[in-house]
């Protein structure tokens, strides 16, 4: 088997692995969409229950942590709505943004900050997580503006004559 | 030139051929694989979404589904780095270390539903910090296999 012919099975393949990709993409969209769409759900079902003539007793108020479970569900949303960036962006360019993915652990982890408003935390989670929250923003910092972009250009020179 | 000489590179050669061969089988195996493994991974997340209940379900029932789909996109970067191998014939190092920065924070997203010790949670971030370090590090360099064979 000569070198071309070796190079357009491995052309083969890769055109398929393609095809494939972008419909597992896709397949991810759509659920990722399902997704968000039942957050919304919980959220508009959560709100409903929201009592007009509560009276405030600072953080024992029913109200309060309805409003605190509701922000957590919307964080979960954002996450959703992280993730479906990141699949736009790499339908659309072919290129994977690690701050987006970053971005998502960063709500992940910020919604964990606010799960210790309403639950008590130990002192060793509290000081993981805010490890954790420094370790993605240095993160975020140092990976700056970099992409994991695919490149087909060495391919795209190969066929060339 | 005699036969016996020339014999041992022509030789060398069909072995190379060969293992070429083999090789192109393997990548197609493994794309084979993943493909199958990913499509699992989407039959894993539409079982997590069909047990939601309209009445009582939570965000953190949801969270699950969210981890599996993120595996899902973690087997996608293993197929993107076959691509690319096929195509250019050079391993991305960076698309293998993305998949772990996946990992790790599918990881975190677990401490949302799981109860993770906070020694768990130290040890993910300190991997996540590494991984971060080596994509900054590794930058645009590839490791260009065609040389090195």
């Amino acid at each position: 088997m000569d070198d071309k012919m070796k190079s357009g099975y491995n052309k083969g393949i890769a055109d398929m692995l393609d095809k494939a990709e972008s419909a597992i993409y896709l397949l991810v969209a759509v659920f990722l969409g399902i997704m968000a769409l039942m957050t919304f759900f919980i959220i508009a079902r959560d709100l409903t229950q929201f009592n007009f003539g509560q009276v405030s007793f600072g953080t024992s108020n029913p109200n309060l942590s309805l409003i605190n479970n509701a922000l957590n569900d919307v964080l979960v949303t954002l996450i959703i709505a992280g993730l479906i960036q990141t699949v736009i962006v790499y339908i659309k360019i072919h290129t994977i943004d690690l701050r987006l993915i970053l971005g998502v652990g960063l709500t992940a982890m910020i919604r964990r900050v606010l799960v210790s408003g309403a639950e008590s935390l130990g002192w060793e989670d509290m000081a993981v997580t805010a490890l954790l929250i420094l370790v993605i923003i240095i993160g975020i910092y140092m990976i700056g503006e970099t992409k994991v972009r695919r490149e087909d250009k060495d391919f795209e020179k190969e066929k060339k004559p | 030139m005699s036969p016996e000489r020339s014999s041992g590179p022509e030789k060398i050669f069909d072995i190379a051929e060969t293992l070429g061969i083999m090789e192109s089988a393997v990548y197609l195996l493994v794309s084979v694989f993943l493909v199958a493994m990913t499509l699992l991974t989407l039959f894993q997340v539409a079982t997590d979404l069909s047990g939601f209940n309209f009445t009582t379900a939570t965000t953190n029932e949801i969270l699950p589904a969210i981890q599996d789909l993120l595996t899902t996109l973690i087997l996608a970067e293993l197929i993107q780095t076959v691509v690319v191998y096929l195509k250019s014939h050079q391993l991305d190092i960076k698309l293998i270390l993305a998949a772990g920065l996946t990992a790790t924070i599918r990881r975190i997203l677990v401490s949302g539903v799981e109860k993770l010790s906070p020694a768990d949670m130290a040890i993910t971030g300190v991997l996540m910090l590494v991984l971060i370090i080596a994509i900054y590090m590794v930058g645009e360099r590839k490791i260009d296999i065609r040389y090195i064979s």
